[in-house]
């Protein structure tokens, strides 16, 4: 009898047991069909919406590397957004009849995805309360930065934004959508979108700029600076 | 890099954002591509379960299709009783034995019975029940429903109940039905309340067949005399056949001596007030008349009094207001006797017992002690009434005057006006 070895999950980081066989047989994925591929989003929409078996590996195709990046940007690089993306193409698998205009079906997930951001930061938000904790503070000091440790210190100061202001300086920054996009994909005004977008950036500064270290960094990635 | 080299704040923040929206790769990884099939294994599962879901919901619309089916089926069924202290017999009968008995029903209501009393229980309905009430005196506790329906019968009356609680006796022998309320109300049918008579809380409702009387006292505003009041509501009853006390309920009646609150017996002016004169009469009688008119209270003495005009007792009425002068001398009642007994003199209409001179005396003795009195109007009349046929018009014309002047409109004003214009 072959014996198991463990490896980790990568969706839940816990071991699991595997056959050992497993990385040897791998996974068939099979492509979708050229035709679903090449539709345009309207018709990709109809058959998303007739219930077509092929549809989602199609829009899974279009859309989930968009999909990925936006929940990466939004909750930092090394954040595990596997199921947040499952979430959002069976939102768009259950909502998708809802949407009036076939060939905004590209705003229509971005709309859902951002709004599974702002579920998710509102969540962890909440979490946040009941353990009765905040973020950690970033260590005022901490001179042989990367690039990593840099990304991971802006992340510590989004998560001390409120939801709705860090849902908004995502998608406008690290996503970089219009304005007008913004609001529409989050239901917000235009007004209401840009006041908050103020606010959360003028957080972020302030707190970035009393960041010794990561005034440093960024300073050292200047022109001419010295190495 | 001096301190004047730095970016400035909005630098940083632009370059760190910067960072940042480069730092996802911009192709999947083979596992995160691999999350299409863990979405259509979710899809799978919640297929599964949605079927699994509908078939509990299936299940359970059938278990609910068949509790509506079933539970009107048994929610109509008749209601069901049970019995203490007593035997049931063929037909409902209830046989009680020495002690009082007890008929509990299934909707929570209950009879207490007598002992000695005849009932029976003629027919059991979905939301209520039959009794007959052959001869004695029960105590009901019908509880309240939507569609309570509960029937009573006693003699010739018939008591619909709704949700109340009372005693109830019918007399068998002297054909009298005596209802007392505690709660709520009931509908009585009937010799003499053919179109229902609604006895609510706190009245007291007493019928005999034989003599056509039915009297409805509200008991919450009256009240009896001491040493007056009956200790049960049998003894409230007036008995024409005390020889058979076997009708009578005992005084250890159901009911008595719990908590709900007694009950006083009506006032003799609550029951002229209703138009039992007899029966105020009859009381006074069987206490003697010698003891009632000696003993009792000044209203009382006035209702006797009222009760014997009514009656048509003359003597005893005239006997009754000197009573209540002698006894009460300046009161209410004493003064307005003596209108009362001017009446009486002038006969009310009996010539052989009229005296016109006695008449003109106690109305001037009522007009002296209360010239302002409830009667003075017509006591003024009565006598210038009286004063023109025994003296003449114009002894009578200065009484007329005075008449006019004092009661313009009052019941003699026409007949002042047309004696003062005689001649």
């Amino acid at each position: 009898m072959a014996s198991l070895s463990p490896v980790a999950d990568s969706a839940t980081g816990r071991s699991k047991a595997t056959p050992p066989h497993a990385e040897r047989v791998g996974r068939v994925l099979p492509f979708p069909d050229v035709a679903h591929a090449e539709l345009d989003d309207a018709a990709l929409a109809e058959i998303l919406v007739e219930g077509d078996p092929r549809a989602l590996r199609a829009a899974w195709q279009r859309f989930a590397p968009m999909v990925h990046r936006m929940l990466k940007r939004a909750f930092g690089p090394e954040s595990d957004v596997d199921d947040l993306v499952q979430e959002v193409f069976l939102t768009l698998l259950k909502r998708v009849h809802t949407l009036r205009e076939p060939r905004a079906l590209k705003a229509f997930v971005i709309a859902i995805t951002a709004h599974m951001v702002r579920y998710e930061l509102r969540r962890r938000t909440a979490l946040r309360w009941l353990r009765f904790g905040d973020t950690p503070e970033v260590a005022a000091t901490d001179p042989d930065l990367d690039s990593r440790q840099a990304i991971v210190r802006l992340y510590r100061i989004l998560d001390r934004l409120g939801s709705e202001d860090r849902t908004v300086f995502t998608l406008r920054y690290l996503e970089g959508l219009e304005l007008v996009d913004v609001s529409q994909a989050l239901g917000l005004s235009l007004a209401t979108t840009k006041r908050r977008l103020t606010r959360a950036w003028g957080r972020v500064v302030a707190s970035a700029s009393r960041d010794g270290a990561l005034v440093d960094y960024v300073t050292h990635l200047e022109p001419g600076a010295e190495p | 890099m001096t301190a004047q080299e730095r970016p400035n704040a909005d630098a940083i923040v632009d370059r760190l954002v910067e960072l940042a929206r480069d730092a996802p790769p911009e192709h999947l990884s083979a596992h995160e591509r691999a999350g299409v099939h863990r979405i259509e294994q979710a899809l799978l599962v919640r297929r599964r379960r949605g079927r699994a879901l509908r078939i509990a919901g299936a299940t359970a619309l059938a278990a609910a299709a068949l509790v509506l089916v079933l539970v009107p089926r048994l929610r109509d069924r008749p209601l069901t009783y049970e019995v203490a202290n007593a035997t049931i017999s063929e037909g409902g009968y209830v046989a009680t034995t020495d002690a009082e008995a007890s008929l509990r029903f299934s909707d929570d209501s209950a009879l207490e019975v007598a002992r000695a009393t005849r009932v029976r229980v003629s027919a059991l309905v979905v939301h209520g029940a039959r009794v007959l009430l052959e001869d004695g005196m029960l105590h009901a506790r019908i509880h309240p429903a939507p569609r309570a329906s509960w029937t009573l019968d006693a003699g010739p009356y018939v008591v619909h109940v709704t949700g109340t609680e009372f005693d109830l006796a019918w007399r068998a022998q002297d054909q009298t039905l005596d209802l007392r309320l505690i709660k709520g109300s009931v509908v009585v049918d009937g010799p003499l309340a053919d179109a229902g008579v609604r006895v609510g809380a706190g009245q007291h409702l007493i019928a005999n067949g034989r003599a056509g009387t039915l009297s409805l006292v509200d008991e919450r505003n009256g009240h009896a005399a001491p040493g007056e009041a009956p200790s049960t509501i049998a003894d409230a009853v007036p008995s024409e056949s005390p020889a058979h006390p076997v009708a009578a309920p005992p005084l250890d009646a159901p009911g008595a001596g719990r908590s709900r609150p007694r009950v006083d017996a009506p006032s003799w002016k609550g029951r002229v007030a209703h138009g039992d004169f007899d029966g105020v009469v009859a009381d006074a009688e069987r206490m003697g008349l010698d003891k009632a008119l000696a003993e009792s209270t000044a209203a009382d003495l006035a209702a006797l009094a009222d009760a014997a005009r009514y009656a048509r007792r003359q003597d005893l009425a005239r006997r009754a207001l000197l009573a209540s002068r002698s006894r009460y001398p300046g009161s209410m009642p004493a003064r307005d006797a003596s209108f009362f007994l001017g009446g009486l003199a002038e006969g009310n209409g009996a010539a052989a017992e009229r005296d016109e001179g006695a008449a003109l005396d106690w109305y001037d003795v009522y007009l002296r002690e209360d010239p302002h009195g409830a009667y003075a109007s017509q006591a003024l009349g009565r006598k210038m009434m009286l004063v023109q046929h025994r003296q003449g018009l114009d002894s009578a014309r200065s009484i007329a005057s005075e008449y006019l002047a004092r009661f313009p409109d009052g019941p003699y004003a026409v007949a002042a006006n047309k004696l003062l214009r005689s001649q």
